[in-house]
């Protein structure tokens, strides 16, 4: 039963390529096939599934942590293929030429999926490796998406070039893992490793693999490029999912394998946190395509999130879990605006947001709540889970962290009100007094995440749910 | 001299620090490719030695997938590289200009 | 103290790889032209340039092959443990070449297998 949602996910995009193959007709019940098969996923994963557990002789484990990270990336996964839908259906006022079929498009995005969900699971450097694999090379495949593009394929290409090579810096210090204890197994690894030079290296290369994942300045410089040349929704699936299933590796790594020697690397966390927040803000202020405004600004998102990692303490955990919920659904809202904008006028400039607010006053409302709580204002939930990562900083005796990380989200909002003041306070364009329609299934996802953002934010329990699910399974660690 | 654990060691390191080297200074797209692909063997060479050396099967059994995970990189990779090439008929990485790096 | 291993350790490597590009420099002999500068084909005569565009036919049928053949590599392990994992090994195997096979469907399905 543990593994049913990976399973589900799977043979949904077995299902979907080979309806898509068989009969050409079938282009327009491919995309609900796909989220049908997300919503059934998420079912057998809420309601069948136990929170612990394990499979495989141990290989494929179920804990709580685990849990809530597959809900987060389903959660993120159907918001992707509700976004793709436009796009692929034709919708766009640029036409795009070259875009494959529906049908590769789903079962790819879905592959994804289940390689994230994978990694939630693996407990073992073989299953560890082969499902961040999964994960990261249907990435460049969409990124590449629009063959006639020039600048997607470029993405593209770029992507394959620095993600094999960071793959290959983490597979050369999983063998060093590997070579210090004789196992592959993550709780082994836990009880045999000793403190080592091997040992440091092994996770300096790790967390040079992994930062390339998580856009960890001075891991960063792919992000901006990736994200501007990739189509929109899979830019918006980058930004949140591969960042996720990075901070998924670095879980399992941190915590579960090297979480005796975590204290004594606080520093370099708080310094790798300090230079990608600072750096993401300050790159971010003069940009002026919004797909490169949101890398920057998903780079210095990052730099808040790792600070979950600060100090040896569980409560870091459930912070970074929320803030991660929080991270992707007001990240989509955002997402989900650009994209329909661009989808109506082909247009990624920011100051071509001029009075957007007069032009669709509801959707320039979902985007400047989506921004506020990117910034952090209260009370949105984005305030909210910098304050539980705060905390966490604070608690590891991190305070001059705390002070810069706030100066950080001051900064932020400075660039965020920019993009709020080009849509609501600038006048419109001359010949763009023509409202804009939204087509439904955009509009339902923008409110409902919309929705739900101001929800999580408002009522205190979903971070009291994640928080006493995973606590006491944490402390079972030794946190 | 009697070869040890050490000296395969070395020479995967070695190995690797070449396929570094050439994903970085290299211009060739497909020389990029194939550094990478030192990059991996390397490490396979790595995990081969150690499981050598700790008589341990599962340090084989990685290297398989790692085969498989290069190959269906590269594929990948290879694929995206037509496409463009079809577009710029280059394959130095100087061709990359659209977007800035 | 530990960490000056590791600088060792990193220095070295350079040296290893500087020191390898230098030596080759050094000992490789150096003979340009002559018949150094035609393609090798074997031992045979080219006809014509090989810096021509191929069909891009090659490269899927390429491709094809090399994904069973990789399949190939995972089959020998569990052909050697045949016996000790049974009936729900046989299943196991059974799933993973009939995925391959979906694959091998679609690329029938696109044309891939039909040369041009």
């Amino acid at each position: 039963m543990l593994m049913i949602p990976e399973l589900i996910i799977l043979v949904t995009a077995l299902l979907v390529l080979m309806a898509g193959t068989m009969s050409p007709n079938s282009g327009k019940a491919l995309a609900p096939l796909s989220m049908f098969g997300i919503a059934a996923s998420f079912v057998a994963l809420v309601f069948f599934s136990p929170q612990t557990g394990e499979m495989l002789g141990g290989r494929f484990v179920m804990d709580p942590v685990a849990w809530w990270f597959k809900i987060l990336f389903l959660v993120a996964g159907i918001l992707t293929v509700a976004m793709s839908l436009d796009m692929l259906d034709g919708r766009l006022t640029k036409q795009v030429k070259g875009m494959a079929s529906g049908a590769e498009y789903y079962m790819v995005l879905l592959s994804t999926m289940a390689g994230m969900m994978y990694l939630c699971s693996a407990r073992d450097l073989i299953s560890l490796y082969v499902s961040l694999e999964l994960t990261t090379i249907p990435l460049f495949l969409l990124t590449a998406w629009v063959r006639d593009d020039v600048r997607s394929g470029e993405a593209g290409l770029k992507y394959v070039i620095i993600g094999a090579m960071a793959s290959g810096i983490m597979l050369y210090s999983l063998s060093l893992f590997y070579g210090l204890t004789g196992s592959t197994d993550l709780d082994v690894l836990r009880v045999s490793l000793t403190s080592s030079p091997a040992l440091l290296a092994a996770a300096a290369l790790l967390v040079g693999g992994i930062g390339f994942k998580l856009t960890l300045v001075p891991f960063h410089m792919w992000a901006p490029d990736v994200y501007e040349g990739a189509p929109l929704p899979i830019t918006a699936y980058l930004s949140v999912a591969s960042k996720g299933a990075g901070l998924v590796f670095l879980f399992h790594i941190f915590y579960r394998v090297l979480g005796g020697f975590l204290p004594d690397w606080g520093a370099m966390v708080a310094i790798l946190a300090t230079a990608t927040m600072t750096f993401g803000n300050v790159v971010a202020i003069w940009q002026k395509n919004i797909k490169r405004f949101m890398a920057f600004s998903a780079i210095s998102q990052a730099g808040y999130l790792i600070m979950g990692f600060l100090g040896k303490s569980a409560e870091g955990v459930p912070a970074m879990l929320f803030y991660l919920l929080v991270y992707i659904v007001s990240n989509l809202v955002v997402f989900a605006v650009i994209i329909f904008y661009a989808n109506e006028t082909g247009r990624e400039q920011i100051e071509e947001y001029k009075g957007l607010a007069r032009r669709h006053p509801m959707l320039s409302l979902a985007m400047m709540i989506g921004l506020f709580s990117l910034a952090g204002i209260p009370p949105l939930p984005g305030f909210v889970g910098k304050f539980f990562l705060f905390s966490v900083a604070s608690r590891a005796e991190f305070h001059w962290l705390v002070l810069v990380a706030a100066v950080n989200s001051t900064v932020s909002l400075y660039y965020y009100l920019r993009v709020v003041k080009e849509m609501y306070v600038d006048p419109l364009a001359e010949g763009d007094e023509k409202k804009l329609r939204v087509t439904p299934v955009l509009a339902t996802t923008i409110s409902v995440s919309a929705i739900a953002m101001v929800a999580m934010g408002v009522l205190p329990f979903f971070y009291e749910w994640i928080h006493t699910d995973t606590i006491v399974w944490l402390r079972g660690l030794g946190l | 001299m009697q070869i040890e654990l050490a000296h395969y060691l070395l020479l995967s390191a070695v190995l690797f620090g070449i396929g570094v080297m050439g994903v970085l200074t290299r211009k060739n797209l497909i020389v990029i490719m194939m550094s990478i692909e030192l990059m991996l063997n390397a490490v396979n060479l790595t995990f081969i030695a150690l499981a050598r050396y700790s008589a341990n099967i599962e340090g084989q059994v990685i290297v398989f997938f790692v085969l498989c995970i290069a190959a269906a990189e590269i594929a990948v990779g290879l694929a995206i590289l037509i496409a463009i090439w079809r577009h710029r008929g280059m394959m130095s990485i100087d061709s990359l200009k659209q977007l800035k790096w | 103290m530990d960490y000056i291993l590791v600088f060792v350790i990193i220095g070295l490597a350079f040296v290893m790889v500087a020191a390898s590009l230098i030596i080759s420099r050094i000992l490789a002999p150096y003979h340009p032209g002559g018949m150094k500068n035609t393609t090798y084909e074997s031992g045979q005569k080219t006809i014509g340039p090989s810096w021509i565009q191929f069909n891009v036919g090659y490269y899927l049928i390429g491709l094809l092959f090399l994904i069973f053949d990789v399949e190939a590599a995972f089959l020998f392990p569990g052909a050697v443990v045949f016996r000790s994992v049974g009936l729900a090994g046989l299943i196991e195997i059974g799933i993973f070449i009939f995925i391959l096979f979906l694959g091998l469907i679609y690329a029938w399905k696109k044309g891939v297998i039909n040369w041009v």
